[in-house]
């Protein structure tokens, strides 16, 4: 086990009972996670995307704790418990949570800005809250503090004693990234942090997380669906489909030669900014099934053109195609070829 | 190629309780007949504003204050009817059946409480009425009907609604109990024909979906559903506001392959809003940037890519991740103003990175920088050598 893990994530399964009937019971289950094994490595940067639907949040929201995992463990490998001792953190409730010190270390950024932050809170209460839930400074340290923190990521003192909506969508989006760091995390899930945002903001936003990176030394979890966005921060990439990782792999070798078919297809889907550019594009057909009675064998044949009978019975287990690179599919060595001769990129 | 829709000196206002919105100020745009122009800027910038404006369905409380809008109907390109000073019921022929609209969020543009198929049926009932009738009478003569008197009493009712769709006493009769039911065969025509138009637009099953309510349907479907219906009419020109904006990837391919086949069968126009570059760089012909209510360059959308004239469109090309390039993304500054008191002179000079003093006191007017590229900055004009101001490309 290398020693600079710092989350594990294993069989980690999330099952939302459907409740019916008069009597309420329980009729069906939506799996949005149907076992998702993932190593995130101190410092890096990793990215999730997927369709919408396919379990990306949830696997961010299950990694902090922000909701139970119906099955499997998550480990934590703080600095503070000694290098490779990790802490299973599935089981621990609140309190325990934050007496090991863990709940501070582990952060979120979330979507939408608007909705994320309290409409009737000054922006140096919002800041202030998670300081205060964790280690209480005086007031005057405190101050300091989330000036400090507001200069981070780039906004001034004057702006202590305002309100959210007197701030556009970019600079909210700041003050969100400025309560994450506020209690000195290791580890931010960033929500889609910019999909609410426009072009020219969304660079600002990106590169500020990137520098914040490097200077407070934060792993991140980077949940997007806009793949030029994952391909611009992050240096390992997971590819989810219907509550599983089809593929993961470091973000330049799955840009430049994907394995899965369903990577492909995405990559091939995303509009390029760029005359010259000729799409040879690998148009799926249909939507993505219904995570209630998800397809049976791998979840992906009843989209995937070069499904065969072995796709339709057995699940396809994660194999390493290549140092660092696993990929969920039974055909994977032939599918680079397949493309090329189907779709002739 | 002849011009289709034209807007000159569109200006369009929004009166809140904080002030006066200016949200347009001075649009001018030329759509060409068979072509797909792309309209992009940030949002705020007042994209759909002009579309709205050019279908006159601008939300209360806005109001069309200025300009005109050039519609030309004839195949030519000469004609022109300005639509700002037509009368509503002119509009509301107009709309859905030469011009029509795909709005950005399928969820709220479909009504929830009807089915499918007669949501699609609607824009057949109210837009070739007169022709359906005139079908169903022609299949009247060779139907079998039980009893004579009723084939008479049908056909009296269709010969005067395929002369005039608006009859009053077809009307009354289609409020009369066991009398309304003279239109039954209009509304099976109507459904056959929603059935065709759903077909034609790769959705498997058509003849089952009509019969589905909304929540029935995936995202795709629903954008699938909007488009059949503002195709349902073969409008002149086809206005898609974000229409993918919303779906994923996949889908959104599907989407846009789909509207490269229609635009290859069809030559009708797509005026395609959007703010994704990408989309824009695939699918049009021409593109218009707008920045907070005024274009600011217009060109073929190989130039546009290639030669960016307005800092602004540079700066929105250098602040997209690409497939190609990596290493720091470069950001504007600063962020879009606010439109109740926009910036003096050139609405982007704050974030510009080349100001002069000029660009703060006088708003630079749309001018001929290059063959088919309108620019308005005052370092870019024609005159001055573009090429030369930016150090090339």
């Amino acid at each position: 086990m290398p020693a600079d893990m710092i989350l594990q994530l294993k069989g980690l399964k999330k099952h939302y009972p459907i409740l019916g009937g008069v009597l309420r019971k329980q009729i069906n289950t939506v799996k949005a996670l149907d076992g998702i094994d993932l190593d995130i490595y101190r410092g890096e940067c990793l990215g999730l995307v997927g369709e919408s639907g396919c379990g990306k949040t949830t696997t961010g929201k299950a990694v902090i704790r922000l909701h139970d995992p119906s099955e499997g463990s998550i480990f934590y490998y703080g600095k503070e418990h000694g290098a490779g001792r990790g802490v299973d953190i599935t089981g621990l409730g609140r309190r325990a949570l934050k007496k090991l010190g863990i709940r501070g270390k582990l952060q979120m950024v979330f979507q939408d800005p608007t909705t994320s932050l309290n409409p009737r809170m000054l922006i140096k209460n919002i800041i202030a809250e998670p300081i205060r839930a964790q280690n209480g400074l005086g007031a005057r340290q405190m101050e300091k503090r989330v000036a400090e923190l507001l200069y981070m990521v780039g906004l001034t003192k004057d702006h202590l004693l305002r309100y959210p909506h007197e701030f556009s969508g970019g600079q909210r989006q700041r003050i969100a990234v400025a309560r994450a760091i506020a209690t000195d995390p290791d580890f931010i899930v960033l929500d889609e942090p910019t999909s609410a945002l426009d072009v020219s903001v969304q660079a600002q936003i990106l590169n500020l997380l990137k520098s914040l990176q490097d200077s407070l030394q934060l792993t991140y979890l980077f949940v997007t669906h806009h793949l030029l966005v994952v391909k611009y921060v992050s240096n390992r990439t997971a590819v989810m489909y219907l509550g599983k990782i089809v593929e993961l792999a470091p973000t330049a070798d799955l840009f430049a030669s994907p394995f899965h078919p369903y990577t492909h297809a995405l990559l091939s889907g995303i509009p390029i900014p760029d005359v010259d550019h000729k799409p040879h594009r690998i148009v799926l057909a249909g939507d993505v099934p219904s995570p209630m009675n998800p397809p049976s064998g791998c979840r992906f044949h009843t989209r995937c053109p070069f499904a065969q009978e072995v796709c339709r019975r057995q699940e396809p287990v994660a194999a390493e195609a290549a140092p660092g690179r696993l990929v969920a599919c039974h055909r994977w060595q032939d599918v680079p070829r397949l493309v090329r001769e189907r779709f002739g990129k | 190629m002849p011009k289709l829709i034209e807007t000159r000196d569109l200006v369009t206002n929004f009166y809140t309780y904080e002030g006066v919105v200016k949200a347009l100020n001075k649009v001018g745009l030329v759509i060409e007949r068979g072509t797909t122009f792309g309209l992009v800027g940030e949002s705020g910038c007042g994209k759909s504003v002009t579309a709205r404006s050019m279908m006159r369905v601008v939300q209360e409380p806005g109001r069309i204050e200025g300009g005109q809008v050039l519609f030309y109907p004839g195949e030519d390109g000469q004609e022109a009817v300005e639509l700002l000073s037509q009368s509503e019921a002119y509009m509301q022929s107009l709309r859905g059946d030469q011009i029509s609209m795909i709005f950005q969020e399928p969820n709220a543009a479909l009504n929830p409480i009807m089915t499918i198929g007669d949501q699609v049926a609607e824009s057949f009932l109210f837009h070739r009425k007169k022709e359906m009738c005139a079908k169903v009478l022609e299949d009247l003569k060779t139907a079998d009907l039980p009893w004579p008197g009723l084939k008479k009493l049908l056909e009296f009712f269709y010969r005067r609604a395929a002369a005039d769709p608006g009859d009053r006493l077809c009307c009354w009769a289609s409020r009369t109990p066991i009398l309304k039911r003279w239109q039954q065969r209009l509304f099976r025509e109507a459904r056959r024909r929603s059935v065709e138009i759903i077909a034609a637009l790769d959705i498997a099953n058509a003849d089952q979906v009509v019969d589905r309510y909304p929540h029935n349907l995936s995202g795709g479907m629903k954008q699938r559903i909007l488009i059949a219906m503002a195709l349902a009419c073969e409008p002149l020109l086809l206005i898609a506001d974000e229409a993918t904006s919303n779906l994923d990837v996949t889908i959104q391919a599907q989407i846009l392959d789909l509207l490269r086949k229609l635009k290859k069968k069809s030559i009708s126009s797509i005026l395609l809003i959007t703010h994704d570059l990408g989309v824009v760089a695939e699918t049009c012909d021409r593109v218009g940037v707008m920045y907070a209510g005024s274009v600011c360059e217009v060109a073929r959308v190989g130039e546009l890519f290639r030669n960016p004239l307005h800092p602004y469109t540079r700066a929105l090309l250098d602040a997209v991740p690409k497939f190609s390039v990596s290493g720091q993304l470069k950001s504007v500054e600063g962020n879009v103003p606010n439109l109740v008191d926009p910036p003096s002179g050139c609405r982007f000079h704050p974030r510009c990175p080349l100001r002069r003093k000029i660009c703060a006191q006088r708003l630079p007017e749309l001018a001929l920088a290059g063959p088919d590229h309108l620019v308005a900055c005052h370092l870019a004009g024609g005159r001055s050598g573009s090429a030369q101001v930016w150090g090339g490309r």
